[in-house]
């Protein structure tokens, strides 16, 4: 039963991830597959919080897991009446859409999170790891601790079998349970390329970038982006040499959070 | 009394913010803006956004079938300061040096949009989320009839 072209769905699994962020898992209640790609999202509708368009919330779960999931961060009314979603719980949504996702298949993929902005990445990892496992993937997680570091276990999971390798950089601790965490900011510059200094120069050129975060991330992190590959960069102040990077614009995709 | 700046605006409980010079002139002399589309023919339109979020944006393309880049890009938006600018400013943006490629087009980002304006408040990001939308959907839009006529 739905109303308008909102579908009815039903929770079915809640995990809690930690304090403030929890996995809501469901399915449509409709007699028809609905399908979906790695990297989109639904509308969630709550019209009661006065939001009567209906707030965007990136699934976490890949296209071909048998349930459909959202990882909430609870933040206010809207994000709160999600976060205190239980099993059998209904709410309205729309179907998946969005554009938030590689162009081509056998590109090198490079995701920059920050914070909750991991969901989407999540989706796109395992769907790669199932449909191409040969591609290289390259994930950079800024996050303020270990707390935000939800799928952690996962991508390493990920990355004993696959062309997959994750990076953290935590900004707001000085210890980390990661060994290999980064106890400092993301510099982008520099970190993209020392993390795919392992990739071969030509895979490296063919490569797409999806970045995900606050609004203020996704900026940030744009603006140097566009910078790398130039001799120098004027955000960071460092002179690259021979392993410059090559990124057009019409390479790097962006989905922003704002509340 | 303290006088207002004449670049500032204050609402309610949101705060100040400043425009740009850039996003005030976009604003106050848009680009591209077409008025009467009844005769207008363009080879894809994208249409995003409601009148209950507030803004909706329709985009008209017509691209150079040799080079299969875009040469007009037109548009009428109905919404904010922000909303008004930033379709302006994309609109300059698809048409210039030679017109972007259709894949350009489909991803242009809300921050190269932003970044051309001399940004945007925070809290009118989705203006400019909405237009790289309204732009992608024209495209798809071309791409949809192409395959038509050809069939």
């Amino acid at each position: 039963m739905h109303s308008e072209n909102k579908l009815q769905y039903k929770v079915i699994d809640v995990r809690r991830d930690s304090d403030d962020v929890s996995t809501i898992f469901f399915l449509p209640e409709v007699t028809v597959p609905v399908a979906y790609k790695a990297g989109q999202y639904i509308l969630v509708y709550f019209p009661e919080t006065g939001a009567s368009s209906g707030k965007a919330y990136t699934l976490s779960s890949a296209p071909h897991e048998k349930y459909f999931a959202i990882t909430v961060k609870k933040m206010g009314v809207f994000s709160g009446k999600l976060f205190d979603l239980s099993v059998g719980d209904t709410f309205y949504g729309s179907l998946p859409i969005g554009y938030f996702m590689p162009d081509f298949d056998d590109s090198t993929l490079v995701l920059i999170a920050g914070g909750v902005g991991i969901t989407p990445m999540r989706s796109i990892v395992h769907d790669v790891a199932v449909r191409h496992p040969e591609r290289h993937v390259v994930l950079l997680h800024s996050v303020h601790d270990d707390v935000d570091t939800i799928f952690a276990d996962e991508f390493q999971t990920l990355a004993d079998s696959y062309n997959v390798r994750a990076h953290y950089f935590v900004t707001r601790s000085t210890t980390s349970s990661i060994e290999s965490a980064r106890m400092r900011r993301l510099h982008i510059a520099h970190d993209i390329h020392e993390c795919l200094a392992h990739i071969e120069r030509s895979r490296r050129d063919h490569a797409e970038y999806l970045i995900c975060g606050s609004v203020g991330f996704v900026r940030d992190v744009w603006k140097s982006l566009t910078c790398v590959g130039q001799s120098t960069c004027e955000l960071c102040d460092v002179t690259h040499g021979e392993h410059l990077i090559n990124i057009p614009k019409d390479r790097i995709y962006t989905e922003a959070f704002f509340t | 009394m303290e006088k207002v700046k004449s670049n500032t605006c204050s609402v309610g409980d949101v705060g100040t913010w400043v425009y740009s010079e850039t996003v005030r002139d976009h604003f106050l002399n848009p680009r591209n803006v077409l008025f009467d589309d009844a005769q207008y023919e363009s080879d894809g339109i994208g249409i995003v956004g409601s009148p209950a979020c507030g803004d909706v944006m329709v985009v008209w393309i017509r691209v150079d079938r040799e080079t299969e880049r875009i040469s007009e890009c037109v548009w009428r938006t109905f919404g904010c300061a922000s909303a008004i600018a930033s379709t302006s400013m994309l609109s300059v943006m698809a048409t210039e040096n030679g017109g972007m490629t259709l894949r350009e087009a489909s991803r242009v980002t809300p921050e190269a949009i932003i970044e051309r304006l001399g940004g945007l408040p925070d809290i009118k990001y989705h203006c400019s989320v909405l237009g790289h939308e309204a732009l992608r959907a024209a495209v798809l839009d071309y791409y949809a009839q192409r395959e038509q006529t050809s069939v």
